[in-house]
């Protein structure tokens, strides 16, 4: 079956009011940039809903796959154009039909719903109905259920042609990737930093990413790791940027100053300083970790309201509440799960303090950063930061 | 400055070496096995290359099949006579501080094939315990696999007097893998009945290598498939490197000669000024080992750290302990053979050269590794 168009189903925008239209140029922006290398692939962008024309050597499959990937698609479907005429009308519909339920055994019952724009059609829209159901119900073994159909096939008559939509595909969901502005992803190369930036995306904000690196206690393949993983999270964004700040001496400094208790307290207030400044640098708009309740030390309430208090930007956790394996389980739908787990040492890692505490002071903390210059050892950390953009290829 | 000092894993092509393996890359492509004039033109010089071989080792021509390198000859040689003579006895025996290529052959066999596997204890400085090896051998053994030079701490083993504890059981097979002995020091191949060996340890190409094989030996094929020239390993030969291989022994012989001496001067020097640095302790024992292998341990320090410092100074080293909260904290299997504590056995650093280090280059290295622990923290 060769297919014409595909038709697109907006998300969510819709029902975003005023700035519903600054919303669908977004994704049609996005759409379109990723299709780029379609050198002449055709649009167009409808009130409620946007087309994609196919020619025949399109890679329908590969489109498929690519509007997947995409925020703010609700779904998708392919839509065939045909001349209007019933019997052309319903051996179509048949065919569509049968090539769905091949791949799906669970479809017992079906509707046909007709719009018919073009009131010069001979036959009206349950006329049309009633004519395609007949063939189907001879054809196949699928019965007609008009409340609560397993599969509802369109056919829309229009001045031009007659449309029959066929297969649909769930799309990503979420809002279009841009239309919420920009956030700084602090990713670490484990599972849930990479699961907390997708949400991200898939909620339409952009984002850069930071990392902290710790060499020689870290090694090259552990930025290696990081960069793999922002690859597969750019399939959504096309291109992230990515600063890679030199964290050695502060963290040396940090573990000489602070009792091994705080070291990871006041490792993760260093990071979301500089975080902070780097953030506001690059316009990001928030700060995105894969932080989550109680998870670890650092992670629990206390921790984090103490770790938070050095910055007033606004930090989003995706991940706050997830459990682990639901997050794990997202990772392994966008493939960065695999990755995650190759062990090498982040900079969270390397000391790997036997007793962390639970319910540090923020005055305690102020304490130990009392005793050294943070602000220039920060300063410097960022301006020796090493920026790279990462894309798919 | 740059300092490679990791030749045990593997060394730098020998330039000569490199320019009749290019120029025959380029030249001379028919296989070994055709008939055809190119091919037998290949087979010529393969055959060259092996009579040399045979000639510098004092072995028959015969004796000696070309590999891809000593991972595959141990493969080769433990199954290879466990399989074919496993109707004349059941047990196997090794040491505790061999390669994980024959390690690994060794409870493959245990595991999967029923053998029954015994390991020598070796001494403080990583010598096998003659007298247990003694106590083990009896009628069922049918192979002795024992390291001519252990590859981390660069330990020489007794392999004189092991063959002659073997030769008293005449159906037991003496396998030696000499991959870090060959060029390193003298071996004489009479004492055992099979040898493997890498050819990139010593200057020569990657993936390539050879097994010496007395011709009274049999072994059960691994690699089954057209058997033009050789029936025990199958498959086109890669005679480019073959060739070569020749060439490259030949040179790591004559720089044996010519280097040994002031290498253990070297090896010397750098063992007594690691000895000086506080919280060093060498693991090599000089007098007991190949002269171009230092192993010591930084006690406090992860090698993985130690090892990425160092090379940002230009000075390339290794470690067989890998002391990681990443991965499971694993030390090294030689060191923990040789009754080294934990704090040890997971600190080891590895230096390897092929020719003697200048006083410069010592110099270099010292002030880098105390620079070096100077800098980096200590692992909690």
């Amino acid at each position: 079956m060769k297919y014409d168009a595909i038709m697109i189903r907006y998300g969510e925008l819709t029902l975003k009011g005023k700035n519903r239209n600054s919303f669908i140029d977004t994704l049609a922006n996005n759409v379109y940039q990723s299709f780029l290398d379609y050198h002449d692939l055709q649009f167009s962008k409808q009130h409620d809903r946007f087309y994609i024309y196919l020619k025949d050597s399109y890679d329908i499959d590969d489109i498929v796959n690519r509007l997947m990937q995409i925020p703010g698609i609700f779904n998708f479907s392919l839509v065939k154009k045909i001349e209007k005429n019933i019997d052309e009308i319903s051996n179509v519909s048949l065919e569509i039909i049968k090539e769905i339920i091949k791949d799906n055994i669970n479809i017992k019952t079906f509707k046909i719903k007709t719009s018919r724009s073009d009131k010069n059609f001979p036959l009206v829209s349950d006329e049309i109905n009633r004519q395609v159901a007949t063939i189907i119900l001879k054809n196949t073994s699928l019965n007609v259920d008009v409340h609560n159909p397993n599969l509802l096939l369109k056919i829309e008559v229009r001045y031009d042609a007659a449309y029959i939509i066929g297969q649909t595909f769930e799309g990503l969901k979420g809002l279009p990737l841009g239309s919420l502005g920009k956030g700084l992803l602090m990713i670490s190369g484990g599972i849930d930093s990479p699961v907390a930036g997708y949400l991200m995306m898939k909620r339409g904000v952009k984002i850069a990413a930071i990392h902290f690196s710790s060499p020689p206690y870290t090694s090259e393949m552990a930025v290696g790791k990081v960069k793999t993983l922002l690859k597969k999270l750019a399939k959504v964004q096309g291109q992230i940027k990515f600063i890679n700040i030199p964290f050695t001496k502060l963290q040396e400094k940090i573990y000489e100053i602070a009792k091994d208790r705080y070291a990871i307290t006041i490792m993760r207030r260093m990071m979301y300083r500089i975080a902070d400044i780097v953030a506001k640098k690059e316009n990001c708009q928030c700060i995105i970790n894969g932080e989550s309740i109680g998870q670890v030390a650092s992670q629990t309430l206390i921790s984090m309201d103490v770790i938070n208090n050095v910055t007033n930007n606004v930090i989003i956790r995706p991940l706050a509440i997830f459990d682990k394996l639901d997050i794990i389980k997202i990772a392994k739908n966008i493939d960065t799960y695999e990755t995650s787990i190759l062990p090498y040492e982040d900079c969270c890692t390397i000391f790997d303090p036997k007793n962390p505490t639970t319910k540090p002071k923020l005055s305690d903390c102020e304490y130990y950063e009392n005793k050294f210059d943070w602000q220039e050892m920060i300063n410097e950390a960022i301006s020796n930061a090493n920026i790279e953009i990462i894309g798919v290829i | 400055m740059e300092l490679y000092l990791d030749n045990a894993s593997t060394s730098k092509i020998d330039d000569d070496v490199l320019k009749e393996y290019i120029n025959l890359l380029s030249k001379q492509y028919a296989s070994t096995g055709s008939l055809h004039s190119l091919g037998v033109e290949s087979l010529i010089e393969e055959n060259k290359s092996k009579e040399k071989i045979a000639n510098l080792l004092k072995v028959k021509p015969s004796e000696i099949l070309f590999d891809s390198g000593a991972t595959e000859g141990n493969n080769f040689a433990i199954k290879g006579v466990a399989l074919n003579y496993k109707n004349r006895g059941h047990t196997i025996i090794t040491s505790k501080v061999e390669h994980p290529s024959v390690m690994q052959c060794f409870q493959q066999l245990e595991k999967d094939f029923n053998f029954k596997c015994l390991y020598v204890d070796v001494d403080e400085d990583g010598i096998i315990d003659l007298k247990q090896l003694e106590n083990y051998l009896n009628n069922d053994v049918i192979l002795v696999s024992i390291m001519a030079v252990n590859h981390e701490v660069g330990a020489i083993m007794p392999l004189k007097q092991i063959s002659q504890l073997v030769r008293k059981y005449p159906k037991i097979i003496f396998h030696s893998d000499i991959t870090q002995a060959i060029g390193k020091i003298k071996i004489d191949l009479s004492l055992v009945d099979i040898a493997t060996m890498s050819a990139h340890k010593i200057h020569g190409i990657k993936g390539s290598g050879f097994i010496y094989k007395k011709e009274k030996v049999n072994l059960y094929p691994l690699i089954s498939g057209h058997p033009a020239n050789n029936a025990l390993r199958a498959g086109t030969s890669n005679f480019p490197s073959n060739i070569v291989l020749s060439l490259a022994l030949e040179k790591s012989l004559i720089a044996l000669n010519k280097n040994f001496d002031n290498l253990c001067l070297c090896q010397q020097k750098i063992i007594n000024l690691l000895k000086e640095i506080n919280g060093v302790v060498v693991n090599t024992n000089p007098n007991r080992s190949i002269p171009s292998i230092i192993n010591f341990s930084l006690i406090g320090y992860n090698p993985e750290v130690v090892i990425r410092d160092l090379s940002t100074k230009g000075i390339y080293v290794s470690s067989k302990s890998a002391c990681s909260v990443a991965i499971e904290k694993q030390a090294s299997t030689t060191l923990m053979a040789m009754n080294k504590n934990m704090a040890i056995a997971n600190s080891s650093i590895r230096i390897s050269f092929d020719v003697p280090l200048n006083d410069e280059e010592i110099t270099f290295l010292i002030s880098s590794l105390k620079e070096t622990m100077k800098n980096i923290k200590k692992y909690n």
